[in-house]
């Protein structure tokens, strides 16, 4: 097994490294804090409490949402569409959404398909792109919302969230968006982009840990009409045994992951002093320096479009002969590149871009990957599709 | 906490504690502020859209 230093290519999985104080800042709340948020009255409770009121400030400064109270957090992105598609959609409302999602969208929409809600997959052309005019001629007098994905977890392409956004506020119905694979690294504003509800998870681009992330929940939506997935304590309201209306505490129960938060909240305020633009253009020079050198690999083809004028920092690609997955074994094995082989739970994705079932190799970059590890990794691809070994 | 941020912007003396037995039995907090403040208590939170249950005077001390 390679022993040197490994280069990290996963990031749309999970980031890695974060910044440093991120592990601070979990460390720092476990040792020093510790107390339950909002529940007691004393002040380890109320500073944990503003702990956490930090993290909806900055959620609401980052995606330019008017108030930090509609930032409800969860467990991840998958929860938090989990919330918004099951809290919304009820038997006999239909659901429009996109030939590109990621199984957290699919999955739950598949459930809620059989049990009554009808459902719409508006096809994406072969690179993966969306026409919104599709999206538009779609739209029936039962659609409830239209829910997608900012960019692909596969194909790294973007998808135009504001010209749904658009179409979706001429027609009344509400825009669900998984920011997944984009927040933190390229612009979302909820209320240019016409977002309704933005699932956004805390482990990827946002630079916190595992375990974090959030549903930002826009006006248009009627929370008193949105069943919450969970009801438990939420340190108000205690008299009474129903759940609260209000936000964020109608779909908040039980103790939260603070510490997670806490860590969230450190990378949120390094992307913030970063600044996303700043963010998105190191990504874009990577990814341009790694796609020239992957197009200059015999026997490699790019899965999707490879020059799209913005893309998040992921590739995915495959070289002809030989498996995704023995790939991927050499990559790590022999040369400690790090990154996943597969369907990426996303088999909707793939059947679109013609890689089904046997799926790609996925690079997925950050804003702490060098130019010095794409080149590593170009040699590494270009010694596995020679049939070379590394020794 | 919202309301605990923007009165400390706003410069005025306030304390969060345990809502009083005599308000409610909710294990909440509450934020408690000198009576004379009470206007500019109520201007700031109506100007930064802060949403709170209701403003209690009490005789303490």
């Amino acid at each position: 097994m390679n022993k040197n230093k490994p280069i990290y290519f996963d990031n749309a999985a999970t980031s890695f490294p974060k910044p440093p104080g991120v592990a601070q800042a979990v460390a720092h709340f476990i040792n020093e804090i510790g107390a339950n948020p909002g529940r007691s009255g004393h002040r380890a409770s109320i500073e944990a409490a503003r702990v956490l009121f930090g993290a909806r400030e900055l959620v609401a400064q980052l995606f330019n949402v008017p108030g930090p109270n509609s930032c409800v957090f969860t467990s991840n992105a998958t929860e938090s569409l989990n919330l918004a598609l099951k809290g919304l959609l009820r038997p006999g409302d239909h659901a429009i959404t996109t030939g590109m999602e990621h199984n957290s969208v699919m999955r739950p929409l598949r459930a809620l398909e059989a049990a009554g809600v009808s459902v719409t997959v508006v096809p994406c052309s072969a690179e993966g792109k969306l026409t919104p005019a599709d999206v538009a001629t779609a739209i029936r007098p039962d659609t409830k919302l239209v829910v997608m994905n900012h960019a692909s977890n596969v194909s790294g392409t973007l998808l135009p969230v504001r010209d749904i956004g658009r179409v979706c506020r001429e027609k009344d119905i509400l825009l669900i968006v998984d920011c997944a694979q984009t927040g933190g690294c390229f612009p979302i504003d909820v209320q240019a982009d016409m977002i309704d509800l933005l699932a956004f998870t805390g482990h990827k681009g946002l630079l916190g840990p595992q375990g974090t992330g959030g549903l930002v929940v826009g006006g248009r939506v009627d929370i008193a009409k949105m069943a919450p997935l969970k009801q438990g304590g939420t340190g108000s309201g205690s008299e009474y045994e129903m759940q609260p209306g209000f936000m964020p505490d109608a779909f908040e129960a039980g103790t939260p992951n603070t510490p997670g938060i806490a860590g969230l909240a450190a990378g949120l305020e390094f992307v913030l002093s970063e600044g996303v633009d700043a963010i998105h253009t190191r990504e874009q020079s990577l990814m341009r320096n790694l796609i020239a050198l992957l197009r200059d690999i015999p026997g490699l083809n790019i899965i999707g479009d490879p020059a799209p004028k913005t893309r998040v920092a992921t590739v995915a690609f495959n070289i002809g002969g030989l498996s995704p997955s023995d790939i991927g074994f050499r990559l790590d094995d022999e040369f400690g590149i790090l990154c996943r082989v597969g369907l990426h739970c996303s088999p909707a994705a793939h059947k679109t871009l013609g890689t089904f079932p046997a799926g790609a190799v996925r690079f997925g970059l950050s804003y702490f990957s060098t130019d010095e590890e794409i080149e590593r990794a170009a040699d590494a691809l270009r010694a596995i599709a020679a049939g070379k070994s590394s020794s | 906490m919202h309301a605990e941020k923007i009165c400390r912007k706003a410069n005025i003396g306030i304390r969060l504690l345990p809502v009083p037995r005599q308000l409610s039995s909710s294990c909440g907090v509450c934020m408690r502020f000198f009576t004379p403040d009470k206007p500019k208590v109520e201007e700031e939170l109506a100007a930064n859209n802060a949403v709170y249950a209701e403003i209690v005077e009490l005789d303490i001390c």
